[in-house]
């Protein structure tokens, strides 16, 4: 059974490449599940699998890009995408992206990358759970400002950030059809810069920061937002794709590999959404984050310290698969069990409507 | 005269989705295992045989998956 492991070319490290499957299908499920890339779970996933962290990049964005492709083209068919914003900026993504790629590149000479990225992985994640664990309380209190808002009369109005950037007036100025904006193109420039740089830095598509930058700071509204920030991702992961393997930081067929799991899992993840309700995912998934950072955590704390590193190495790679596995297999649970019922129901359905059928004619019958 | 009904069961359809799923899961573990102690070729020998096995099963699930779509299966 050697031929399950394989030494990637270029890498040249051995992997049991099954493994690349079961997290391409536990990223894909949950990706697909929650409407995220999934990106902050493959980087540190494949560094535990034993690529070292510029490979695990490279290789992540490179998965990241096909799916996402796939992804912005049915969105586009909606009409929800800003085609000249995204382009504008496409600019900044792609020099914010190239800057963070030098930076990774930069801190791989000096034997830092590693330290770096998890650091920046673990700031992310924290960031997350913080989203996740305050939009419960946040809808409650939405609640009660709308309900306070409906007695007085008053409008709802939310963070108004963009209105003043908007204000700042530094030529050209261009206008933005779909998303019905008018602001400095130095705006969503400058804006597509920072994300493309955080992009480059963790090897992520940038979407989850992305997407709030488009609503708060440039004033997309959220849907068009949703579509022009898919056509980002797109467009980043692909030139970052293109940037990595240009510098050979990028495992081909790892990445197709992967590709394969995680296009089975979306589909499972997607449709999982039609069975499932409530805050109580979101709650689970923020339990999922915790559990990443602390993975990482602990990867961190073995670098600094010797002694402890293998077992503390073993602790994490358990923990961050273990994650995955139970969120996935708890997506696949709820998936089973919901096609389940919705057979059941459409059986019923048909047993039910020729019984109907008979018990009305023979009423009929009886009336005659 | 009405079309074939069997054609538009979600049933075929879900069973249609989890056999190609599968079928695509074969073609890579089949690909590996032919790329498998090729050092030099590993790459283009599995890229040539995964994706010639996989670009005539993805036209094939889409012809059988358009079929079984009850619009598709009613204009066809």
């Amino acid at each position: 059974m050697d031929w399950l492991y394989m030494t990637m070319p270029i890498a040249g490290v051995p992997i049991f490449w099954p493994g690349l499957v079961i997290l391409g299908l536990g990223v894909g499920i949950i990706g697909g599940f929650f409407g995220m890339g999934g990106g902050w779970m493959v980087t540190p996933g494949l560094n535990i699998l034993g690529f070292p962290m510029a490979f695990a990049i490279g290789t992540d964005i490179t998965q990241m890009g096909g799916m996402s492709l796939i992804s912005s083209m049915r969105h586009s068919r909606f009409g929800h995408v800003d085609y000249r914003l995204g382009l504008i900026m496409v600019a900044g993504t792609v020099a914010g992206f190239e800057s963070g790629a030098q930076i990774i590149m930069w801190l791989e000479r000096i034997g830092r990358v590693d330290l770096f990225v998890r650091i920046g992985y673990l700031t992310l994640l924290s960031l997350i759970a913080w989203l996740v664990f305050t939009d419960v309380s946040q809808m409650k209190k939405d609640l009660k400002i709308r309900r306070a808002a409906e007695r007085g009369g008053e409008e709802i109005r939310g963070i108004q950030w963009h209105r003043t950037f908007q204000r700042l007036r530094l030529p050209p100025v261009v206008h933005f059809k779909t998303s019905g904006i008018h602001c400095s193109i130095w705006l969503p420039i400058s804006v597509s810069y920072l994300t493309g740089l955080l992009a480059g830095i963790l090897g992520i598509g940038g979407g989850l920061i992305r997407m709030p930058a488009l609503i708060y700071l440039i004033g997309v509204p959220t849907h068009v937002a949703v579509g022009t920030d898919l056509f980002e991702v797109a467009i980043s992961a692909l030139y970052g794709a293109a940037s990595y393997s240009y510098k050979g930081r990028t495992e081909l067929v790892a990445a197709v590999i992967m590709m394969v799991g995680a296009a089975i899992g979306a589909q499972i993840g997607s449709v999982t959404t039609k069975y499932v309700q409530g805050y109580g995912i979101r709650l689970f998934f923020g339990v999922a984050v915790v559990g990443c950072a602390l993975s990482i955590t602990l990867k961190l704390i073995a670098a600094a310290v010797s002694s402890w590193r293998y077992a503390l190495d073993l602790g994490a790679a358990i923990l961050i698969l273990g994650l995955v596995g139970t969120l996935a297999s708890f997506i696949l649970l709820r998936f089973v069990r919901g096609v389940q019922e919705e057979l059941r129901a459409r059986a019923a359905t048909a047993l039910a409507a020729p019984a109907t059928e008979t018990s009305a004619s023979a009423r009929e019958k009886q009336t005659r | 005269m009405t079309p074939p009904q069997p054609a538009a069961d979600p049933r075929r359809r879900f069973k249609l989705v989890l056999l190609f799923d599968l079928v695509v899961l074969a073609e890579l573990f089949f690909a590996m295992y032919v790329a498998h102690g090729r050092a030099e070729q590993f790459t283009p020998v599995f890229l040539a045989v995964f994706f010639g096995l996989l670009l005539p099963t993805l036209a094939l699930a889409r012809r059988l998956l358009n079929k079984s779509t009850p619009g598709q299966a009613q204009r066809g």
